[in-house]
Order: structure tokens, then sequence, then C-alpha cells
């Protein structure tokens, strides 16, 4: 969990020393002792009540600055929850946004959906249950979908009863057999990824509802951006970083926790027992490398010994955005295209070996 | 037997860039057009230009100076070469290479100018390692060598130059660049010619060969170049 350079003891969450007593310093907003920090140790340290102060207020200043839910626009939100620890977290500020005070209340009508991507019958069960008991944390709408369902031309709309407890299971083997017929890892991997989003927009449009939410951290978001852009992705960085993502036509993506790391939400979720909220939604990444797995690590590498690499590497993707002025969107992925799929699209359709497995809408 | 993918005769290599199976002339040929691809694509050269090539005695710059005397004979580009170097003055890496580079000349019958930052600048790398330590040199150096370039250019009357830049050099620019912030360069550094303004162009013929490819065709053409990386380098950031 703990990426920096501050090393914690891992019970009492206080920094070990490290070349000078770290207890020396004071909080930046009280005067109490400093003891956690965010991404930067040299930067900023807080006691802990102003740690938790200062993270919860970014990820309300992030929903707050962009001014989505006032002037009368639907406050319906699709909460993606992937088991990771920011999901667990968006879940909880979700909960505690909800639960203030009228002044203070989250202006948001929260409907979650998770995507299950395990391609084992017996394992998926085991996702579903898990999922069942983490439910009643946040008491409104959810829906459980394993990514299978992107599969089917007919997307039924999920908020309408449905008897299937997880749609999609039905397409298993077909998207097994996808996933077979591409050849490399990382075809695998973005392939994944693509269909994880196609279905969500789907979902969310057929749902009726404009806006989706997503729980990337920094860390994702830069380990992202660096992947699509070896990936042939470079013109959409900054869309795929933006906190309000517009590109599709019916759906806004929004990524609140876009200021906040991994560690900063790690640090939270140990304070406030949010880690029981998490669960693993698919399979982990395997041992032959693909590009994806090999940025990740290079970017938490970087990132140990360079503590602005995660905010540098946000910054730089946000000012890089494509030069053409064509209005087609693609028909995947929905960013700018000079023809129905982007080249990068085109590039990772081209690399399945079956195309008859894919819905007809991607053929 | 593997069969070469053009020619159906036995292959001896894979292509990195494509993992097509070939033979060494159709990965010769297939290497050769698509650098010639790149000059007329992009407008390189015009009949009558003087073109200083940028060598260091390396792989890359080697091949630079082969391909382009090659692909002038061959397409008559009417283009004038010259082979220039710049000594930075780095014992036991720029020596060895300059050798390199004076046995490249002997062979491909190219004209020869080598500048020194010593004579430049009053200063070796040596000396100025020794001065500021050895964080950060390789940004100076890089500085230096442009601007030495462009001074040897201008010594020589040229009105380009060519350096030996490949694929995997702009793509490690490219991350470079954004992994520092720094949006400017960023917008620069995929340009195939760049400098136009008030100074020499300076184009880039191996943009889009791959480094594998290069050392390939090095290797199966026989080709005589200094293959150590600089003793300094492994502090630069690049090397992260």
């Amino acid at each position: 969990m703990s990426v920096g350079v501050v090393e914690m003891d891992r019970l009492s969450l206080t920094p070990k020393t490290e070349g000078g007593t770290a207890t020396n310093r004071r909080c930046v907003k009280c005067p109490e002792a400093g003891i956690l920090s965010g991404l930067d140790p040299k930067k900023a340290v807080y006691c802990r009540p102003c740690f938790m102060q200062m993270v919860m207020h970014k990820f309300r200043s992030s929903i707050g600055r962009q001014r989505l839910f006032k002037d009368g626009e639907s406050r319906k939100t699709v909460v993606i929850f992937d088991g990771t620890p920011a999901a667990a977290f968006l879940l909880g500020m979700i909960r505690s946004g909800l639960a203030a005070d009228a002044h203070h209340r989250l202006q948001l009508d929260p409907v979650v959906v998770a995507v299950v991507t395990k391609l084992d019958r017996q394992e998926i069960d085991a996702v579903i249950k898990r999922i069942d008991t983490i439910k009643s944390y946040l008491q409104c709408d959810w829906h459980i979908v394993h990514l299978a369902a992107v599969l089917s031309d007919n997307l039924q709309d999920l908020s309408s009863s449905s008897s299937e407890i997880c749609p999609g299971v039905d397409q298993l083997d077909r998207l097994i057999e996808l996933f077979s017929s591409i050849r490399s890892e990382s075809g695998r991997s973005e392939m994944k990824v693509r269909l994880r989003t196609a279905l969500l927009y789907r979902m969310t449009e057929t749902m009726g509802v404009s806006k989706m939410m997503t729980s990337d951290t920094a860390d994702r978001l830069a380990k992202l951006s660096l992947s699509s852009l070896a990936l042939g992705r470079g013109a959409q960085m900054s869309e795929d970083t933006a906190v309000v993502d517009k590109r599709h036509p019916k759906v806004a993506v929004i990524r609140p926790l876009k200021e906040l790391s991994d560690k900063e939400v790690g640090i939270f979720n140990r304070f406030e027992q949010l880690d029981e909220l998490t669960v693993i939604v698919g399979d982990p990444d395997r041992a032959s490398p693909a590009v994806q797995t090999i940025t990740d690590s290079f970017v938490t590498h970087l990132q140990a010994g360079f503590h602005s690499t995660l905010t540098t590497v946000l910054s730089s993707a946000s000012k890089v955005k494509t030069a053409t002025t064509s209005r087609i969107r693609c028909a995947f992925c929905f960013s700018s295209s000079d023809d129905r799929f982007c080249l990068a699209c085109r590039g990772i359709l081209d690399e399945v070996g079956e195309p008859s497995l894919l819905p007809s809408s991607l053929q | 037997m593997v069969n070469c993918a053009k020619c159906n005769g036995q292959a001896a290599l894979k292509r990195p860039k494509n993992g097509d199976a070939l033979c060494r002339s159709c990965f010769f040929d297939a290497f050769e057009r698509e650098i010639h691809a790149t000059i007329v694509g992009n407008d390189l050269f015009v009949r009558g230009d003087s073109v200083a090539i940028g060598a260091s005695g390396g792989k890359d710059s080697t091949v630079l100076a082969h391909v382009l005397n090659l692909l002038n004979e061959r397409h008559d580009y009417g283009v004038k070469l010259v082979l220039l170097s710049i000594d930075e003055g780095i014992t036991g890496y720029r020596d060895d290479s300059l050798e390199a580079v004076k046995r490249n000349k002997l062979e491909y019958g190219l004209p020869l100018e080598i500048l020194t930052y010593k004579e430049l600048y009053g200063w070796t790398m040596d000396e100025i390692v020794a001065k500021i330590g050895l964080k950060n040199n390789c940004t100076f150096c890089g500085v230096f060598r442009r601007q030495a370039l462009d001074r040897g250019a201008w010594k020589l009357g040229v009105n380009k130059v060519a350096t030996g830049h490949n694929a995997d050099d702009i793509a490690e620019t490219v991350l470079m660049n954004v992994l520092r912030g720094d949006i400017a360069r960023l917008q620069r550094c995929t340009q195939i010619v760049t400098g136009q303004e008030g100074m020499l162009p300076r184009c880039k013929p191996l943009k889009y060969t791959y480094e594998k490819e290069i050392v390939m065709y090095a290797h199966f053409k026989k080709l005589d170049y200094f293959s150590t990386e600089c003793i300094y380098s492994p502090n630069a950031y690049r090397g992260h």
C-alpha cells in the first residue's frame, strides 16, 4: 500500500523515523504533531484529523468545482464499484455525503453498478455473494453484471426487475473464446478495458442516466496515461484523465478521485475501516508481460524515487489534445476519430482472431 | 525451414518491426526502402543540398551514413554528403568512437570534419564533470553538442544537418517530456525537421526506424561501429 519514501509502521500507521525524527514536524493545519503525509512527505504533513479533513475536502471540491449537479441537472449517477480500496473509499464518501445535513448534503442520487470480470463460474458466484454482503453499506439500487454482457446485441434495461442475478454470465464461454483468440497479453488487457467501458456506457445510457462516476485515483490515471500513450491513444490523454469526460454524446464520466493517491485512500480506509468493502472482481494480471503491467510497475518505481511523478504525468496528460477537427466519434471508445473506429480501436479489434465473437456493433 | 515472406527463399531473421521472416537481402531492401520513403515523403532533401551527417561512430550514425550514401546514389538525390564529428573530450569513450568514424570516412569516401569541445568552448567533458560532478552533465553535453553541430555545419558551409535519431530515441524523448512536464519540448520533439527558425535545419531520416533493426542491419552488413555507452550516462534521467 505505502508507496512513498516515508515508511509507515504497519500497525500504528506512524512513520518510522528516517534520517531524523519525523515527529518533530508540525501539522501544516494545526499545532499538533504531523505524522501523515500525502504524495510527498517533504511537502505537507498532517495530524490524523487534519489528514482525514484534507482527503475529504479533495473529494468534495473535485465534485463541487464541476457544478455537475446544479442548475436543474438530474442528480442520478451510476457509481461504478470495482471492489478496489478506491471504490470502497468512494462508497464511504458518498454515504457520509448523503448523510450530512441539508446544507452540506451531497447532491447525488447513486445507482451502483459492479462489473465482474472473473472467468471461472465458481469464482463469479463467490464474487456475487461477497458483493451481496457489501450492498447494505450504501442503501440504493445495486446492479451486478458480468463483462460478457457486452457481447449480446440487446442489453435489456437493467433498472427494470430482471430475474437474472448477474446478467451476462450466459455469454461467458463466448467471452473466454474471444480472449483466447487475441494474440498478445497487452491486447487481451486492452480489450478487457475497452469492453468494460463500452458496457458501462451502454448500461448507463439504457438506464436513462447521464453520468457515471469512477473511483480512478491519481495512480491509476497516471499509469493509464502512459500505457495509453504507448498503445497509440496519446490523442485521448486529456479526456482519459479529465475529472469530467464528455466524449460520449449521452453519458459523462466523472473522476472525483483524480487528485487523490492510492496511498492517501489506503490510509483513510484504514482509519475508517472501509477495507471491509473491498472484493476482487477480476483475475489478477498474468505473469506474461504486457504493456499495461510493465507501465504500472514503471510508474510505481519512478514515484518512489521522484515524488512528483504522478502529478506531473497528470498535468502533462491534461495538456495533450488531438488536433483533429473531425466530428466523428469512434464506435468503440467514443473518442475523436476519422473513421468508424479510431486507429487504436481498429488495431485492437484487428487482433481478435474470431471477429464473429464480437457484438455486431463492433464487427 | 522458414521461408522468407517476400521471396520464399530461406529466411535468415525475424524483423523486429512486424515479425516478418525475411532473408538478408529482402531485409536490407525493406530497411532501405522504408528510409527512402521517409526521406521522400517528408521532403527532407532537395537537389543541390549540402548535408552534414552527425557522425559519432556509433551504430545509428554509421548506419545513417551508409544508407544515405547508398540511397543518394541509387535514387540520385543529387545531395552532397559530409561527415561531421564532435569530440566532447571523454577519455576512453569518444577517442575510441572517433577512430570508428575515421574508418567510415575512408570506407565511404566522404569528407570528414572533427570539432572538439576544447576548441569551441575551452573545456572537455571530462573537465566539466570534474567541476560539476556526475549529475546533470548529460544535459550540458547535449546542449553543447547541438551548438557544436551547428558551428561545424556553418564551418563546412552545408545547408542541412542529418542526425541518426531513431524511433526508440523519439519514443524515449516523448516519454521523458511527459514525465518532466515539458509540454513545449513535447510538442517539438516528434518533428522530423527541427530548428528552422534562424538555425540550420536538422532532420532525422531514421525517425521511423527501430533501434533493433538498425543493430540488425549493421550486423548483417558487417558495418564498422563503436558500441559502448558513454561512461557518464548511468546518471542521466533518461536512463530511468
